[in-house]
């Protein structure tokens, strides 16, 4: 797992923007992180355990939502193509799991804002 | 809730001209990194071309799966309807949905039931080569699974 990095932020630093490309997937080692929208207003948290910014896993993906850190952070981060090669690596099945599950999400989304 | 109304269905229609022989062109890489797409647009191409996963059809009328029976296979829908029915609710869902994936992964019962509106296209992913592939998965790309079903579930 040599390709994932650890990176800190600190209390109220933005991990990434709305709008911004998604070039890299999150793991969070420790602490918590909130959503916002891109007119600011926090909508969500993601408490420590969890991963964020898997839409990164498509090229050409943009982030629509900002994420910032919520007290000090740390998070195990990977590169989209670095993190496509590891999925495709273990089995092209894999990749081929996590898109449908990125697409099972996006129709929940759509159905729940319907 | 509107039993016609179609919850989810990407433009398929016009998705369908890159065909999974030309998504291996130049073209349609170019095109599958264009922004001009969304990502569940994206997504379903690069799913709908995939080889590794079967494609079959299915008649109209055919269920698929009945509200509390197990998931033995997830479906990508590729063309046509599926009428879903959960409690007191029910609508229509087409190209780009996804049944039953993040349920079978975790040995959920299904919460509704699905049946063809009209004759389906479908990938199928079958849960034997699943959990086969799941099992030896480092923790972090396990958490990012887990992650994503978490929030399928509880949508």
């Amino acid at each position: 797992m040599s390709q994932f990095t650890v990176e800190k932020f600190l209390d109220e630093e933005f991990i990434f923007k709305s709008g911004d490309p998604a070039t890299h997937l999150y793991f969070l080692q420790e602490g918590e992180v909130e959503l916002l929208s891109a007119s600011g207003q926090v909508f969500g948290k993601i408490p420590q355990g969890q991963s964020f910014g898997e839409a990164a896993i498509l090229n050409g993906g943009i982030r629509g939502a900002s994420i910032r850190a919520k007290g000090n952070v740390v998070c195990k981060v990977i590169r989209n193509d670095q993190a496509a090669e590891l999925l495709t690596s273990f089995s092209p099945l894999l990749v081929v799991i996590m898109e449908a599950l990125l697409l099972q999400q996006a129709m929940n989304n759509s159905i729940k804002h319907s | 809730m509107n039993e016609n109304e179609l919850k989810f269905s990407v433009n398929a229609e016009q998705l369908w001209k890159f065909e999974p022989n030309s998504l291996q062109s130049k073209d349609s890489e170019n095109t599958l990194s264009s922004e001009s797409l969304t990502g569940e647009e994206r997504l379903f191409i690069s799913l709908a071309s995939s080889t590794i996963i079967n494609t079959t059809s299915l008649l109209s009328g055919k269920k698929i799966i009945e509200s509390g029976e197990q998931f033995d296979n997830a479906y990508l829908v590729l063309s046509g309807e599926i009428q879903i029915l959960q409690k007191d609710k029910s609508y229509k869902l087409g190209a780009g949905s996804v049944i039953g994936l993040s349920e079978g992964m975790v040995g959920l019962a299904s919460r509704y039931s699905a049946t063809t509106l009209t004759s389906v296209q479908v990938k199928i992913i079958p849960f034997h080569r699943v959990d086969a592939v799941i099992e030896f998965l480092p923790a972090e790309l396990r958490a990012i699974l887990v992650t994503v079903i978490k929030r399928n579930l509880a949508a």
